[in-house]
């Protein structure tokens, strides 16, 4: 039996205006700027355009810094209507990453979310002076998608900061991948966390204080092992997390009669011993995982990284919201009637005549 | 054939009574979600029997009614808005070899919403997630699950 997944694309998406879009027809020396206000207002971010805009006869394209490596491009493609002095299309909007860092995924994700909630983000534009909004609806599930990611890249720049490593991000990445930097990172920020695990296999020598440790507790037990060294790989680089206690919680012997024979002989030979933990829990307390000895960040990070709060909450508002709207404008019985659960059990009702199967 | 706790980082499904108590707005789950969406990221995943669940009402109603009002239409259309903007994990192979695995082993006299949930919480076991619920007959579901799958139940109250 076995669960195929697919690795997660690590991409941005493209934001589409909805409506058509009307603006003032840019000059070469017309310095627009795209300005996003962040949640709640409470401030707004600003970014210049990188040389000239490109324009051309039905479309203009414009490249925003944000940050090194990152370039929000803002395309429009329409028509001039010069008697009018203005230019009419849709409008796309999207990031461009020049090198693949965690820090240039968390600015353009950062970023991307900010915009994904405000639903609109202005162009400014010095000659002629004009600010013109421009409006357009992005999938709830993408937003997520945008703040999973920032997440993650997150914690790639707080490994990298422990470490002193530098990571590239992959165009995908693997579920089991995106495990491996939680782990890691929950071992540098949390140092001591409960994480889910199988089986342990390991080995024991047969004495009397082993025989009586592991035979003689009721199972399942809390086991505390030895600490030893742990190292994990994250994107391709071995990180070292140094030693670490491990307390499998639930614990039960797998080979138990095998392993009370071997122990029993008390003469010193190792033991397999096979251990699993019932509920899949095993904490580990890791004493010399790498430390963020510097919590600071540069300012510009630290304000993106303190938006967290109110992306989350922007987020959660958005989808209460739509949930609350599936019930709307009806009266008790309609909900009721609607929310009934469906009886399509009573199809699999097995006849019961010859008793319970418990 | 374990049933475990969620851990902070364990991905959930929705089961259909904690997704109608969302619709319904019940504070617990208000909270419970925004809780998890702060350490995932993400929102909470449905499974497509949840899906089924969630549409089969408004069907229903159509059925037993012949028509539908203008209002039910749109509550309709914003319950698929809703399902469009969560994950949702397909009854795939994986998720029936493991829900024939299960629904062979419970007893014979179980209530029959537990079949249904059996298929839930086979889709959830299949996809590596855990299942948030408020119904504890996922307990039972947990104790006949293959040997190496530990079925991880979070209990959210309204």
């Amino acid at each position: 039996m076995s669960t195929v997944t697919l690795d997660q694309p690590i991409a941005g998406p493209v934001l589409q205006g909805s409506a058509p879009i009307s603006i003032p027809l840019l000059r070469p020396d017309s310095h627009p700027y795209l300005l996003i206000n962040t949640p709640g207002e409470r401030y707004r971010l600003e970014f210049p355009i990188v040389g000239s805009p490109i324009i051309e006869d039905n479309k203009i394209i414009a490249r925003f810094i944000v940050d090194d490596n990152v370039y929000l491009d803002l395309k429009i493609v329409g028509q001039s209507i010069e008697s009018e002095n203005k230019f009419t299309g849709q409008f796309s909007l999207f990031y461009q990453i020049e090198q693949r860092r965690p820090r240039a995924h968390f600015v353009a994700d950062t970023l991307m979310a900010v915009i994904g909630l405000a639903g609109r983000f202005d162009l400014e534009i010095s000659k002629p002076k004009v600010s013109t909004n421009l409006n357009f609806e992005l999938q709830l599930l993408e937003i997520s998608k945008m703040l999973c990611r920032r997440q993650m890249s997150y914690r790639l720049m707080v490994i990298e900061k422990a470490t002193g490593k530098q990571f590239l991000l992959p165009s995908a990445i693997s579920k089991s991948e995106i495990e491996g930097i939680a782990f890691v990172y929950h071992a540098i920020a949390d140092r001591s966390f409960v994480w889910h695990s199988g089986k342990m296999e390991f080995a024991v020598p047969a004495t009397q204080e082993k025989l009586a440790l592991l035979l003689q507790s009721e199972q399942p037990f809390n086991i505390s092992l030895e600490p030893h060294s742990f190292s994990e790989t994250v994107l391709g680089e071995s990180i070292s997390l140094g030693s670490a206690k491990i307390v499998i919680v639930d614990a039960v012997l797998r080979n138990l009669n095998e392993v009370r024979r071997e122990l029993e002989k008390l003469d010193g030979r190792l033991v397999n011993v096979t251990i699993e933990s019932l509920s899949g829990q095993v904490r580990y307390e890791f004493q010399e995982a790498p430390c963020l000895s510097d919590k600071s960040w540069e300012e510009k990070i630290q304000r993106l990284i303190d938006l967290e709060d109110q992306l989350d909450t922007a987020l959660i508002a958005r989808y209460h919201a739509l949930a609350a709207s599936t019930l709307e404008g009806l009266t008790e019985e309609e909900k009721a009637e609607i929310t009934m659960p469906s009886n399509i059990g009573e199809a699999f009702l097995i006849d019961d005549s010859k008793g319970d199967n418990n | 054939m374990a049933v475990g706790p969620t851990l902070p980082d364990t991905s959930l499904v929705l089961d259909s009574n904690i997704l109608t108590a969302w619709r319904y707005q019940k504070l617990g789950v208000l909270q419970a979600i925004a809780a998890y969406q702060s350490r995932l990221k993400l929102l909470p995943a449905l499974t497509s029997i949840t899906v089924y669940e969630a549409l089969y009402g408004f069907e229903n109603s159509a059925v037993k009614s012949n028509e539908i009002n203008e209002q039910t239409k749109q509550d309709r259309i914003r319950t698929e808005q809703l399902i469009k903007s969560c994950d949702v994990l397909s009854f795939n192979q994986a998720s029936a070899e493991i829900a024939a695995y299960i629904i062979t082993r419970l007893p014979k006299n179980i209530p029959k919403d537990t079949l249904l949930d059996a298929l839930i919480a086979a889709t959830a076991l299949a996809h590596g997630f855990g299942v948030a619920t408020r119904d504890k007959g996922f307990e039972l579901i947990g104790k006949h699950t293959p040997d190496h799958l530990i079925l991880r139940l979070a209990f959210w109250s309204p």
